[in-house]
C-alpha cells in the first residue's frame, strides 16, 4: 500500500534566510514560554507549601549533579532551537559545493 | 479487575508547548488575519476599485496584490511553521507514552467483555487523496502503520484536532477526545427534523471515532456504525468508544464504495468528510449514501462554511493558501462545488434537500449539507 511521501519545506520571503530566521524565533518563543509556564508552576506549589523564600532562588548555586544535568538541558533547548538554522546552512553549504 | 482507559496525558512542559502552538496559531488566524484584512479594505480594494470602477468581485482579483504583501508571506510562515510546531509537540506526547496506550488499547479490543466490533479489509485499498498527501501535513498522513498495533497517525490526529479547530475559532473550546462535534451534529439533526428517531446510524469518514461516540450518546437506542478509509483510525476508534464504554461497530471501508446492502441506514452522517475528498469521489459517496438510505432517512453532513457567497475575498485568498501549503488539496474545490446541484444528481428531491450554516459555541459556523430520501 502507498502512503504519502514528506513534501520539501516551503518558503515564504524571496530570500529563504529570513523564513529559517524567523522559525527559529518561533522555536525559541515557544521554549521560552514553556521555561516560564513551569518555573510559574514551581514557584507556586512550592510558596503555597511554604517550601521556599524567593530570595533563595536568587543566590542559589547548584552542586555538582545537578549542574552536570543542568549542562544536558541546556544541550537540548540549543539543539531545539538551533536545529533549523543548522539544517539550513548544512543543506545549502552541500548544495554549493 | 482495573478498568483500563485510553487518554491523551501530555506532561507538563509538553502542555505547555501544545497550549503556545494554539496561541501563536490563533494569533496568526485572527491577530495577523485583522491586520491584512485592514489592508485589504483600506488599501488594495479601493485601489482595485480606481482601476477597474466596479470592486473587486472574484478572488483572483485581489490575489496578486494581497500574495505580495509582506505581512501576507509572514501571515503564510506563522501558519506553516505553526503546523509543523503543532504535530511536533503533541508528537512528543504520542511518543512518550506510546507503549502503555497501545497495550490499553490492545487490552480494551481484546477483552471478552468488549462491546463493539471491528472489521477490517485487508483486501481495501483506501482512494486518493489520502494515499498520496500528508492531509494537514500530518507527518506520515493518516494511513501509516508499522504494524497492527502502530496508532501514531490516529493519535497524532486526535491529539491535534481540537488545538487546531479551537485556533481556528471553529471549536467550542473542547479538549482532546471530545465528542461535541457529533453531539452538536445531532442536535442541529434534531432540529431539523425533529420527528425522525433513527434506529440505525452510519458516520462517513468517522475518523477516531470521538463524534461517532457522540452520535451513540444523542441516540443510545439505534445501532451505530462508523467506516473510515484508514485502517489505523479505525482500528483507534475501536479501542477508543470500548475505553468510553459506547457499544460501536467501526469498519475499514471507504465511503463510495461500502458493502451495506441497500436501504440499510436511517441515518447517514459526517463531519469534515468532504472537503478531503475530490471532484470524482464527493458526488460517487452521495449517490452511495443515498443507496443506503432507507425511504424517509437523512443523510446529514457538517463541513467547512467558507463558499464564495458566504466569504469576504480576502479570507477567500488566504484559504485557497491551505491547497498550496497546508495539505488541502481539495478545499478551494469543495467550497466552490455546488453541493445542493450534486446532492440533486445524487438522487435526493430537490425540494428536499437541507443547505444551511448552523452557529456552533461563540465563534464558529459550520455548513450543514444533505437531505431525506
Amino acid at each position: 500500500m502507498t502512503t504519502p511521501k514528506k513534501e520539501p519545506l516551503h518558503t515564504f520571503f524571496d530570500d529563504p534566510k529570513t523564513d529559517v530566521l524567523i522559525s527559529t524565533i518561533l522555536s525559541l518563543t515557544t521554549e521560552l514560554s514553556v521555561t516560564r509556564e513551569r518555573l510559574d508552576t514551581l514557584e507556586r506549589i512550592l510558596e503555597q507549601n511554604g517550601a521556599i523564600q524567593r530570595d533563595a532562588i536568587e543566590t542559589y548555586e547548584a552542586p555538582p549533579p545537578a549542574a552536570k544535568e543542568r549542562a544536558v538541558l541546556r544541550q537540548g533547548i540549543l539543539t531545539n532551537v538551533v536545529q533549523k538554522m543548522n539544517a539550513y546552512f548544512h543543506s545549502s553549504s552541500k548544495a554549493d559545493r | 479487575m482495573t478498568e483500563k482507559r485510553l487518554s491523551f496525558s501530555p506532561n507538563h512542559d509538553e502542555a505547555a508547548r501544545q497550549a503556545f502552538v494554539g496561541a501563536l496559531k490563533g494569533y496568526a488566524n485572527i491577530v495577523v488575519h485583522k491586520q491584512l484584512e485592514a489592508i485589504y479594505d483600506g488599501e488594495i480594494a479601493p485601489k482595485f476599485e480606481a482601476e477597474h470602477q466596479r470592486a473587486p468581485a472574484a478572488r483572483d482579483d485581489i490575489s496578486d496584490a494581497v500574495e505580495g504583501l509582506p505581512l501576507y508571506k509572514y501571515w503564510g510562515l506563522l501558519t506553516y511553521h505553526s503546523q509543523d510546531m503543532l504535530f511536533d509537540s503533541v508528537g512528543s506526547t504520542v511518543q512518550r507514552t506510546k507503549a502503555k496506550e497501545e497495550a490499553t488499547a490492545r487490552d480494551l479490543t481484546t477483552s471478552s467483555e468488549k462491546l463493539g466490533a471491528l472489521h477490517l479489509d485487508d483486501a481495501m485499498t483506501p482512494s486518493k487523496p489520502i494515499t498520496d498527501i500528508e492531509i494537514h501535513r500530518q507527518p506520515g498522513g493518516y494511513i501509516r502503520a508499522e504494524n497492527d498495533d502502530d496508532l501514531d497517525a490516529a493519535r497524532l490526529y486526535a491529539g491535534t484536532i481540537e488545538i487546531y479547530r479551537n485556533a481556528k475559532a471553529m471549536g467550542d473550546g473542547s479538549k482532546a477526545g471530545s465528542d461535541s462535534i457529533g453531539l452538536f451534529t445531532s442536535d442541529v439533526f434534531r432540529k431539523h427534523y425533529p420527528n425522525k428517531q433513527p434506529r440505525r446510524i452510519l458516520d462517513l469518514g468517522c475518523g477516531t471515532g470521538e463524534q461517532t461516540i457522540g452520535f451513540k450518546r444523542r441516540f443510545p437506542e439505534a445501532d451505530v456504525h462508523g467506516i473510515d478509509a484508514s485502517a489505523p483510525f479505525v482500528r483507534y476508534a475501536h479501542a477508543w468508544a470500548e475505553s468510553e464504554g459506547e457499544p460501536i461497530t467501526f469498519h475499514h471501508m471507504n465511503a463510495q464504495e461500502t458493502s451495506f446492502p441497500d436501504e440499510h441506514f436511517d441515518l447517514i452522517v459526517s463531519h469534515i468528510l468532504f472537503h478531503e475528498t475530490s471532484h470524482k469521489i464527493l458526488p460517487q459517496i452521495m449517490a452511495e449514501a443515498h443507496r443506503l438510505l432507507a425511504p424517509g432517512g437523512v443523510m446529514l453532513n457538517l463541513d467547512v462554511p467558507y463558499q464564495p457567497e458566504a466569504t469576504p475575498l480576502l479570507k477567500q485568498v488566504t484559504n485557497h493558501w491551505q491547497v498550496r501549503h497546508n495539505g488541502e488539496p481539495f478545499w478551494t474545490g469543495f467550497i466552490q462545488t455546488d453541493l445542493k446541484e450534486k446532492l440533486v444528481q445524487s438522487g435526493f428531491d430537490r425540494e428536499k434537500v437541507l443547505y444551511a450554516y448552523e452557529g456552533l459555541g461563540p465563534t464558529a459556523a459550520y455548513l450543514i449539507f444533505g437531505g431525506e430520501k
